[in-house]
């Protein structure tokens, strides 16, 4: 379970030949921006709710939930504002509030 | 209450092994792949052919996929799963899983030959195909296996023709006909059931083939938080069907005794909007006729 | 295959290569005329004497595709086509070339369908000639099975990392037989050491390869990929050299050339043909005719610089290829023009010839006839095609 949030490295255009990589292969697992800005609405959390079933943990399509000893938090870092947290969550432990109000 | 159901090998600490992509909010398609590489965990070599899972994942410089992962060619998935799985052996290589993730468009149509090769050749590598009903990454086009009346950009809605005109081509019968190891159906609605389906396939001696139901909120023009409730629903009207293939033989997973109604299903995609009371009768039909062969060659012991 | 003095055509030999190379995955796919080359790789594998991992394909563009996928993981890899086989593995070329994967392919020259034909010409290597290929030509079977190796060299060479297109005619090579000398396995593997990847995916150090790059940065790549291409003509120099130190046979470089000097008419041409238009040219140097016969063993990267001081001074250069580039000239001629077009005022005039398509039989009088145009005529005003023994009438 990831309670390390994902690493977002920043990165300078390369101006040189020799700053691409000799090839198109690069190391995995290597991000230079997140996706805050698409936000058109952002998930708020109500632990107090949460029975920590792990489904929004399992269905956020850009693995934007971090646990804590099993309790979510959202990296809103990378949190797109789709809402599938909201409709999975049985318990409405999450709910969409305006990105800007 | 729901209760958590841990699935063995899920973790995959600390990275993430599919983050920071470029798909849609709400896509289906990158919680298959991402839930399917949390099972695998990190020891993988992955696949992935010209499409919505790699337009997304390896724009250079954001490279999404944290494990090692290839772009093939469009209609060589399979192939290219092949020559790795080859190297594997040639290798050595032991507690390791070749996997791939095309789409519908990438399987059942253009991949369909060296799926079909890789099958014959018995290749050890799990294929997955996220099934969104369309080839989506190139603006939501028809495939084989575009439900029927279904509106894509190349089978529109028009005055004349009213969505896609042919069945949606029956692939899991076509490949569980090639009797290989392991093939199933899933759906991102049923992540659990989905999650178990992957680890059968990476212990099946052979290839593997899951086709997972992948809800495209962009192409079915449906709301961005409905993949997993759209995912349930097509299982629950017995539309999607999750079924097994195993030791040979067809298992169906679930045989409800009541459907939901697919009315519910229709009226929440914009591509069944034209959808009147004939078309959802016509499906209704069609959809019993499916389950009485289904269930007819299960109690048939076949 | 025993090592030694062994009658062999130049299918077998090409194989005998292949099989001394210990590549660690083959994909297979038959068409003629490659199909002999990978029956005999087939039998050494079903015997136990080939080890690797032996993959039947469905298809050409798989078996490229596979390639690549082994050697995504550090495998050495081999395959073999033809024609029509090349054309529909044509995506996979540029995949390859493009990702850098060192593969190397031997491809049977053979003419390309409509009309169909299964016979030897060089149309489908030459319609290939942008797909960022290494390309060579061998012009006979001792040549063709030292080229395998040498290839490997080449394409892994940490300064080229480039996929290799060894072409071996149609028939006219891959079905005729002289006495090929072959290495002992040890000799081959002092040659050739095992594959040591310049990129692989590694479970410890994960990979993605083959992303996308976008308007701002794919210039770069490609401007990688020139460089390294641009490296491939010095490597088989070395290992051309190396090998000769080794097995004491040495070719040279991307050229092939007999009677330059002093010539007044160079005939260029590729693969067997070399060995016809030197014949001609011994012959017609007997009748006191100044003659040479230029044969271009890698056309891909183009030998420009090594073409232009090689026929400097030369009066009249004749292409002759089995091949035309339909809607111009001959595809090699245009290769040639373009090379020596630097020159400037030195530039030898040059002349395009067409012979020998869909394995129609070139004889002697016919090469000894295009010489004798040569040096009547020079070189051509224009980029008009000399059509050689068509089989039907012109005009």
């Amino acid at each position: 379970m990831p309670e390390v949030p994902v690493r977002i490295l920043p990165w300078k255009v390369p101006l040189r030949l020799e700053e691409h990589p000799a090839w198109p292969h690069t190391a995995s697992g290597r991000l230079i921006e997140g996706h805050a800005q698409w936000r058109l609405q952002r998930p708020v959390f109500d632990e107090g709710r949460c029975t920590r079933c792990l489904q929004c943990y399992l269905m956020c399509p850009d693995a934007a939930i971090l646990l804590h000893e099993g309790v979510p938090s959202v990296d809103l870092r990378l949190c797109k504002g789709c809402g599938v947290c909201v409709k999975e969550c049985e318990l409405g432990a999450f709910r969409m509030a305006p990105e800007h109000p | 209450m729901p209760e958590p159901e841990f699935i063995p090998q899920l973790g995959f600490l600390p990275e993430e092994p599919f983050v920071g992509h470029k798909a849609c909010a709400g896509c289906g398609g990158t919680v298959a792949l991402r839930l399917a590489l949390k099972v695998l965990g990190p020891r993988v070599f992955v696949g992935v052919p010209a499409g919505c899972m790699s337009a997304v994942g390896f724009l250079y410089p954001q490279m999404a996929f944290g494990v090692n992962a290839m772009i093939s060619t469009f209609p060589g998935t399979a192939s290219l799963l092949s020559g790795m799985a080859a190297a594997v052996r040639a290798f050595g290589l032991k507690d390791v899983h070749v996997v791939g993730f095309a789409g519908d468009g990438g399987t059942a149509d253009i991949g369909l030959q060296a799926l079909s090769g890789a099958i014959d050749r018995g290749d050890r590598i799990i294929y997955i195909c996220y099934d969104n009903e369309a080839y989506m990454n190139t603006g939501v086009q028809k495939s084989s296996l575009t439900p029927v009346g279904a509106g894509t950009t190349t089978s529109p809605v028009g005055r004349s023709l009213r969505g896609s005109s042919g069945p949606k081509k029956d692939l899991f019968e076509v490949i569980a006909a090639h009797g290989l190891a392991y093939a199933a159906t899933a759906s991102v609605g049923y992540p659990q059931d989905y999650m178990k389906k992957v680890l059968k396939a990476a212990s099946a001696e052979g290839t593997s083939y899951i086709q997972v139901l992948a809800p495209c909120p962009t192409g079915w023009g449906s709301a961005s938080d409905s993949a997993g409730e759209l995912g349930r629903l097509a299982v629950d009207t017995g539309l999607w069907p999750l079924r097994e293939f195993e030791g040979g033989r067809h298992r169906l997973n679930r045989e409800p005794e009541k459907f939901a109604p697919l009315k519910s299903y229709f009226e929440a995609q914009g591509r069944f909007r034209h959808f009147r009371a004939e078309a959802i009768a016509a499906a209704e039909i069609e959809r019993d006729a499916k389950w009485a062969r289904l269930r007819s060659r299960i109690h048939s012991g076949v | 295959m025993k090592a030694g003095i062994q009658f062999l055509s130049g299918n077998d030999a090409a194989a005998a290569g292949a099989a001394l190379a210990r590549p660690q995955v083959i994909a297979v796919y038959p068409i003629t005329p490659q199909t002999t080359l990978v029956e005999r790789l087939a039998q050494w594998h079903a015997d136990g004497e080939l080890e690797c991992e032996f993959l039947n394909v469905e298809s050409e563009h798989s078996a490229l595709s596979a390639c690549m996928g082994a050697c995504a993981l550090g495998a050495r890899t081999f395959t073999a086509t033809s024609s029509q086989g090349l054309l529909y593995m044509c995506e996979c070329l540029h995949y390859a070339s493009g990702g850098r994967f060192p593969i190397v392919m031997v491809n049977a020259n053979r003419a390309l369908a409509l009309p169909w034909n299964i016979y030897g010409d060089q149309r489908d290597s030459l319609s290939q000639l942008e797909c960022g290929w290494i390309q060579l030509y061998a012009g006979d079977a001792q040549e063709a099975l030292d080229l395998v190796l040498q290839s490997y060299r080449i394409a892994e060479d940490p300064r080229v990392v480039t996929p290799v297109m060894l072409n071996v005619d149609g028939f006219s090579l891959t079905h005729t037989y002289e006495a090929v000398a072959v290495p002992e396995e040890a000799e081959a593997d002092a040659y050739l050491p095992r594959f040591s990847p310049a990129f692989r995916m590694d479970l410890e150090a994960p990979l993605s390869l083959g992303f996308s790059a976008g308007p701002r940065d794919n210039t770069a790549f490609k401007i990688a990929q020139m460089k390294g291409i641009a490296e491939a003509e010095g490597a088989l120099e070395e290992a051309d050299a190396e090998f000769a130190r080794l097995f004491g046979r040495a070719r040279g470089g991307a050229l092939a050339t007999w009677g330059l000097e002093g010539a007044e008419a160079v005939l260029v041409s590729l693969g067997t043909l070399g060995g016809q238009v030197r014949a001609a040219a011994e012959a017609l140097r007997a009748e006191g005719l100044r003659v040479g016969s230029l044969r271009l063993r890698m056309l891909r990267p183009f030998p420009a610089e090594s073409l232009r001081k090689a026929l400097a001074g030369v009066r009249t250069v004749g292409v002759l290829e089995r091949n035309v580039s339909t809607g111009f000239e001959g595809t090699v001629c245009s290769q040639v023009r373009a090379a020596l077009h630097p020159l400037g005022q030195g530039t030898p005039g040059v002349a395009g010839f067409t012979g020998g398509l869909g394995g129609r039989d070139l004889a002697p009088k016919d090469i000894e006839g295009i010489f004798r145009r040569l040096l009547l005529h020079g070189g051509s005003s224009d980029n008009a095609v000399h059509w050689v023994d068509p089989g039907v009438e012109l005009a």
